[in-house]
């Protein structure tokens, strides 16, 4: 957590306030947009996130370095003291690299209790088979576990378990809607606590939104549209309930076959690691109000649950860091990197200057567009530096905005509902679309887009509405 | 760890927690064709209803004698025009003159593949044909090389097992095949050879170990009055089921015979029915 102290030290030291030659501002920001268009581009050019924003990283701080952009030297800590370290350390948000692995490690040990698989089998069974039912149950649990782990790791659980689910009941002519249904809803979900989605956990971190305070705010509009998401899935699909007993009979015995058993290796480990999902989620939520814990913060709170569940496989933790998504965290670290190097080369005073023009409309007006804004943004490139960038330049405003301020929630709705425009908007609709091919079912890329605008331009105009109507209220006020 | 490959190891969690549940249906046998030889047919028909008590009650009993057909298409026309629920029949009718020993005949042979109906194999041959257990059948064994899911197998075995007898639910992999597989993915450099073959065989065998046990725990609730007992393993199919009815001192075998992907009876009941000539055979 010295990482923390140090990025807070750094920040606090004004280094950013000089004056940088307009030429070298436009350079940075051509190599700001050639790497936003290389990760919409990632899988044509055949490279992780994690390489592409390096290379950047490597680049910008070269460049920046030759120019004498970065205030090199030691580093002051907050006690007065000075320390000796690279430039590129301080840049990085340790808050949001600990949260994030702390968070993955714990998820990826309880999940291997089979709680995860055993609520979705479970909810299967209750189901009786009903399509409708069925549609209604992956739904809910599609956003509880977008919430509750990561939007790519609920896309995967319930989009494996609808293939297999409906191949059993003999309607895989509903696959297809089913699963675009389950991938718009990842986005949704991820939208219902600080730590369901990168962007949250960035924009969260930086506005100083309390745990408890975010889901307040989010879960009204995560039920809403849920439930609009599912009617629209629905209507679109034509996915009905069962119209008779014989028929309702039939399913029912089908999904009575599935066990929900067969993944609990152990039913003490299973029971330990829900006890321990509650704690997590009761810790996080008090984190801010806790002796101790409300210095060391969040990702503290995620590392030590991490370490608390690895106790129960104490002799192979190494397997457990061999599944962490080592190409996300250096990813945020690079990313973190090149917009340290953007703030210092004015980049982002710039891009501030044109999002102050959104903003000066009004709160109602400039919260919509910075929302639709964001969303747009979001569709065509990855929403993870977006939401940094935009979360720093909200952060520079003079004066600083308050944790409530409405523009928060633009980029946060905005970052996260953006995904669900295009299948490459994010990484759980990415894997709709592998779940869709590997069943080898119809859905081109544009296929995707004409499908999914409807709901997706439905679920903006909610936030929208939502969000301007939170402000008009005094529940967030600009 | 690739999304594919993350997508694949959670269908495969899903997919093996599907069970088959076993579903008792008490099969009826109202009529029997008895095709045993002009000779035979009256003598079978008594000792058939000591033997195998619970079809003892069937309502009509056929015996179709050689006047009646003279070659398979007669003999397929007239169980079509007067069908039956078990047909009971003996290897190498109507051959006795060629003396074969290591094939079925063209009349069990066919029987068994363009009819539905049940075949009951009598013990020995048309030629020499040798009579069936002075006692009723309390010794049945259930023999298949896929038996998950396999309901109308395991309800023809219960119903031919005599109230308070025993029946064995048996599920035999093949070794050679099982072996070929292994040696496939010693030639995987991707694949730990150990483990797989491990997981392999554990996956392989428990298939079969979950639907006896819901076999068992149905049959215990719904079922006759029967034993049951089980017995799962990797071996060579003939071999091993020797030496099980030897071992158990099985009266009666068990086993289906038709093939979805050819024409040609099943291999392992193939091979069965030809070595097993001493035990009485249920072929399905």
């Amino acid at each position: 957590m010295q990482g923390v102290v140090l990025a807070s030290a750094e920040v606090a030291d004004g280094a950013v306030e000089h004056a940088v030659p307009g030429g070298v501002t436009a350079l940075f920001a051509v190599l700001l947009v050639a790497m936003i268009v290389a990760l919409a581009l990632e899988e044509k050019i055949h490279a992780k996130k994690s390489v592409i924003v390096g290379v950047f990283a490597g680049a910008c701080l070269i460049l920046a370095t030759a120019l004498e952009l970065l205030p090199l030297g030691p580093v002051e800590l907050l006690n007065g003291h000075k320390i000796e370290m690279p430039v590129y350390i301080p840049a990085i948000d340790w808050g949001v690299i600990t949260i994030i692995l702390g968070a993955s490690l714990f998820v990826e040990v309880t999940s291997r209790s089979g709680v995860f698989t055993w609520m979705a089998i479970s909810l299967t069974k209750k189901s009786g088979g009903d399509p409708w039912k069925l549609l209604l149950a992956y739904g809910i649990l599609t956003v509880l576990f977008s919430a509750m782990l990561n939007n790519v790791t609920a896309m995967i659980i319930i989009g494996s378990l609808t293939g297999v689910s409906l191949s059993k009941l003999k309607r895989t002519d509903l696959l297809l809607g089913f699963l675009v249904v389950e991938g718009l809803l990842t986005n949704v979900g991820g939208l219902l606590t600080l730590i369901s989605s990168v962007p949250n956990i960035i924009v969260g971190n930086v506005a100083k939104i309390g745990f408890v305070d975010f889901f307040l705010v989010a879960a009204p509009y995560v039920v809403v549209a849920t439930g609009v998401t599912l009617w629209m899935g629905r209507k679109r699909f034509g996915i009905e309930g069962l119209p008779n007993d014989e028929e309702r009979a039939a399913a029912a015995g089908l999904v009575a076959g599935f066990d929900e058993n067969e993944s609990v290796t152990s039913v003490k480990f299973f029971w330990f690691s829900i006890a321990s999902l509650v704690l997590f989620v009761v810790f996080l939520a008090g984190q801010s109000e806790i002796p101790v814990l409300k210095d060391l913060g969040m990702g503290f709170v995620a590392l030590s649950f991490a370490g608390i569940v690895l106790l129960a496989y104490k002799h192979e933790v190494d397997k457990f860091y061999k599944v962490v998504d080592w190409d996300l965290l250096a990813f945020f670290a690079a990313l973190f990197v090149v917009i340290n190097t953007m703030e210092h080369a004015q980049v982002l005073a710039v891009i501030g200057g044109g999002i102050e023009k959104l903003i000066g409309t009004g709160v109602s007006l400039g919260t919509g567009l910075l929302l639709v804004a964001s969303a747009v943004a979001s569709a065509v490139t990855d929403n993870i530096p977006l939401a940094a960038m935009l979360a720093k330049i909200l952060k520079n405003h003079d004066p600083a905005y308050a944790a409530t301020a409405p523009y928060w929630w633009s980029v946060i709705f905005g970052a996260n509902l953006g995904g669900n425009i295009t299948p490459i908007g994010s990484a759980s609709t990415v894997v709709a679309m592998t779940i869709i091919h590997k069943y080898e079912l119809p859905l081109s890329f544009v296929g995707f887009v004409k499908v999914a605008v409807p709901f997706a331009a439905v679920q903006i105009v909610i936030a929208v509405i939502y969000v301007v109507g939170l402000t008009w209220v005094g529940v967030l006020s600009g | 760890m690739d999304r594919l490959e993350q997508i694949d190891e959670f269908e495969s969690m899903f997919r093996r927690s599907e069970r088959e549940a076993f579903v008792f249906v008490d099969v009826p046998i109202e009529s029997v064709a008895l095709v045993t030889g002009d000779s035979f047919n009256e003598l079978v028909a008594v000792e058939l209803k000591r033997f195998l008590p619970r079809i003892g009650d069937a309502t009509s009993w056929h015996s179709l004698g050689s006047s009646e057909f003279g070659n398979v298409a007669e003999l397929l026309e007239r169980l079509a025009a007067q069908p039956v629920d078990l047909l009971v029949t003996r290897r190498h009718l109507g051959e006795e003159s060629l003396s074969p020993q290591h094939s079925l005949g063209v009349f069990l042979d066919e029987l068994t593949q363009r009819t539905s109906i049940p075949v009951l194999v009598l013990p020995g041959t048309a030629g020499s044909p040798q009579q069936l257990p002075p006692e009723p059948c309390c010794r049945a064994m259930v023999v298949a090389d896929h038996i998950s899911g396999d309901h109308r197998l395991i309800n023809f075995g219960v119903r031919m097992c005599s109230e308070g007898g025993s029946v064995w639910l048996c599920h035999v992999e093949d070794d050679m095949v099982f072996r070929r597989f292994v040696d496939a993915i010693e030639r995987i450099p991707e694949i730990a050879t150990e483990p797989a073959a491990a997981l392999l065989e554990a996956q392989l065998l428990k298939e079969a170990e979950d639907f006896i046990a819901s076999c068992i725990a149905t049959l215990e609730e719904t079922g006759p009055e029967v034993t049951l007992h089980s017995h799962v393993g990797i071996g060579h199919h003939v071999r091993e089921y020797r030496r099980l009815i030897d071992e158990h001192e099985i009266d009666l075998l068990v086993a289906n015979t038709k093939d979805d992907d050819q024409l040609a009876m099943h291999g392992m009941a193939y091979s069965l029915s030809i070595e097993l000539v001493d035990v009485p055979l249920l072929l399905l």
